[in-house]
C-alpha cells in the first residue's frame, strides 16, 4: 500500500505516534517524581535493657541489719587468720541473700572475713572455687571438686530472706512487691474480652505522640482491682520499656504468660510509682 | 461528526496508552509511603505490573506497628473513570483476632465516574457482610453491617462500638 496515497492514514499514524509518545512523556515525569522503592517494616530493636527484678531487699536488710553469723563490722583475727592461711571455704562464707524461683534464682554470698564485698552469683556460677548448683529455701547447695557443701542461713535472716510464696491470689511481700497467680494470667491472655470487662484502658496522647496507657475503669472484686492499679493512672512503662505505642502494649500482653515478673510504671497525681508485681 | 469521533478516540487511546506506561509500581510505592504517616505500613509483598492493572501478592499489613493481617491478594484498577481496589482472602493476626473474626474473604472498593463524589465499598468474611459509602465532598461516611451469627456471639463488645438500627442492622457514621 502506497501510504502517500491515503494522506488520512499517515495523519492518523502520526497523531497516534505523538499521542504514545506524549503518553510515555508524562509516564516519565512520573517515574522521576514518585519513589523507586516501597516502604519497608523494620521492627526497631529496644535498647532499653530487659526488666529483671532482683531482691535487693536482702541486700539492704543483710547491710542494716546484719545477722549474728554476718554481724562482725571487722573481721575478727581468728577469720583472718584463717582465710590467710587456708584460703577462701565453705566454713568461712556467709549467704546474705537469695532469690530463687521454679527455675532460675540467684545468692547474695561473701566471705564472713568481708562481709561487705558480697557478690551475686547465679546457678553454675562460681564463687571462690565453690559452684552454686541448687538454691534451697533457707540456704544454697554448692559443688566442689565433686563434693556437695550446704550453706545455710542464721535464723535471724531465715525468715526475710526468701520470697515467701503465698497460696492467696494476691499477696503483697515485705519489699511492697505484689504476688500475682499464673493462672489468673493465662485465664486473662485466653480471655481478652474478660480484660474489656474488668478494666478500661485507653491511649493518651501528647502532641501526637502516645505516652502511657490511662486506666479509666476497675470492676471491683476483679484480680485487677487488687493490683493496686487505681483509676486514672496512666501506665507509662511496662518492664522498664516505654509504652509508646500499641505495639509495645501488645507485646508485653503477647508475652504475658512467660512473664515471671511485671513492673509497672504508673504517673499518678502527676507523680511516678512503681508497682511490682511476681507472678508464680 | 467524523472529527469529533476521531477526537474521542485519541482521548481514548491517549488516556490507555498513559494507563499503559504510567510506572503502576512506583506508584504503589507513592501511596505506601503516603500510608506511612497513618501508621499503615504494608510489608513482605510481590508487585506484579500487568500492564493495565496492578496486584500484589502475599502482603503483610502493620497498624502502628502491630502485625494485623495477612493479605492473599490485592488488585487495583485504576482506569481513571472506573477505579476498583479488590482485597481477598486477609487474615487477621491472632493478636487483632480477640476483637474481630480472624477471616476476611473480600473488601472491594470503587469508585465510578458516574457517582464521582462517591465512594462505594462491600466487604465479607466471618464476621457477616458489610458495605460502605463515602462522600467525597462531605468528608463524611457510613459504614453497615450486617453481623454474621459468630460475630453476635463472640464478638459483642466489638459490635458495642456500632450503633444499632432499627432494622437490627449496625451501622457506624464517621467524618474524616
Amino acid at each position: 500500500m502506497n501510504l502517500n496515497s491515503n494522506p488520512a492514514l499517515v495523519r492518523f499514524v502520526r497523531n497516534v505516534l505523538i499521542i504514545i509518545l506524549v503518553a510515555k512523556a508524562l509516564s516519565l515525569v512520573m517515574l522521576w517524581y514518585f519513589q523507586y522503592e516501597g516502604v519497608h517494616y523494620h521492627a526497631n530493636s529496644s535498647k532499653v535493657p530487659e526488666y529483671k527484678r532482683y531482691n535487693a531487699k536482702n541486700l539492704i536488710k543483710s547491710a542494716s541489719e546484719p545477722d549474728a553469723q554476718s554481724a562482725i563490722a571487722e573481721p575478727t583475727s581468728e577469720e583472718a587468720k584463717e582465710l590467710a592461711a587456708y584460703g577462701p571455704n565453705i566454713s568461712n562464707m556467709t549467704l546474705k541473700g537469695l532469690f530463687r524461683d521454679k527455675q532460675t534464682g540467684f545468692i547474695i554470698i561473701a566471705l564472713k572475713a568481708k562481709p561487705k564485698d558480697s557478690e551475686v552469683i547465679g546457678i553454675n556460677e562460681s564463687f571462690k572455687g565453690y559452684t552454686l548448683t541448687r538454691i534451697l529455701q533457707n540456704g544454697a547447695v554448692f559443688d566442689k571438686n565433686g563434693a556437695p557443701y550446704t550453706l545455710y542461713f542464721s535464723k535471724k535472716n531465715k525468715d526475710v530472706s526468701y520470697v515467701k510464696r503465698g497460696k492467696s491470689k494476691l499477696k503483697q511481700d515485705d519489699g511492697g512487691i505484689k504476688q500475682v497467680q499464673k493462672s489468673d494470667i493465662v485465664r486473662y491472655a485466653k480471655n481478652v474480652k474478660q480484660i474489656w470487662k474488668d478494666i478500661g484502658i485507653v491511649e493518651v496522647k501528647k502532641k501526637k505522640k502516645t505516652v502511657g496507657f490511662k486506666v479509666t475503669r476497675i470492676k471491683a472484686n476483679t484480680p485487677f482491682a487488687q493490683l493496686g492499679l487505681r483509676k486514672g493512672d496512666i501506665i507509662i512503662k511496662a518492664n522498664n520499656k516505654p509504652m509508646k505505642s500499641y505495639k509495645d502494649a501488645i507485646a508485653i500482653y503477647k508475652n504475658i504468660d512467660k512473664l515471671e515478673a511485671l513492673e509497672l510504671i504508673v504517673l499518678r497525681n502527676n507523680q511516678e510509682t512503681e508497682i511490682s508485681y511476681e507472678i508464680n | 461528526m467524523k472529527k469529533i469521533a476521531l477526537f474521542f478516540l485519541y482521548v481514548i487511546l491517549f488516556f490507555a496508552a498513559l494507563l499503559f506506561f504510567t510506572p503502576k509500581e512506583n506508584l504503589y510505592y507513592f501511596g505506601e509511603e503516603q500510608l506511612k504517616p497513618l501508621g499503615v505500613v504494608i510489608a513482605d509483598e510481590e508487585v506484579i505490573d500487568h500492564g493495565f492493572s496492578l496486584s500484589l501478592k502475599g502482603a503483610t499489613i502493620y497498624f502502628k506497628k502491630i502485625r494485623s493481617a495477612d493479605i492473599e491478594s490485592i488488585n487495583a484498577k485504576i482506569f481513571a473513570l472506573y477505579n476498583n481496589l479488590r482485597v481477598e482472602n486477609i487474615v487477621l493476626d491472632p493478636a487483632v483476632e480477640q476483637f474481630f473474626p480472624p477471616e476476611i474473604t473480600y473488601v472491594n472498593i470503587t469508585h465510578s465516574i458516574f457517582s464521582p463524589l462517591q465512594v462505594h465499598a462491600d466487604a465479607e468474611g466471618d464476621f457477616g457482610s458489610a458495605t460502605a459509602q463515602v462522600n467525597l465532598a462531605d468528608r463524611n461516611g457510613t459504614l453497615i453491617v450486617v453481623p454474621s451469627k459468630m460475630m453476635t456471639s463472640r464478638f459483642r463488645n466489638t459490635l458495642r462500638q456500632l450503633k444499632k438500627s432499627k432494622g437490627g442492622d449496625y451501622y457506624y457514621e464517621f467524618k474524616f
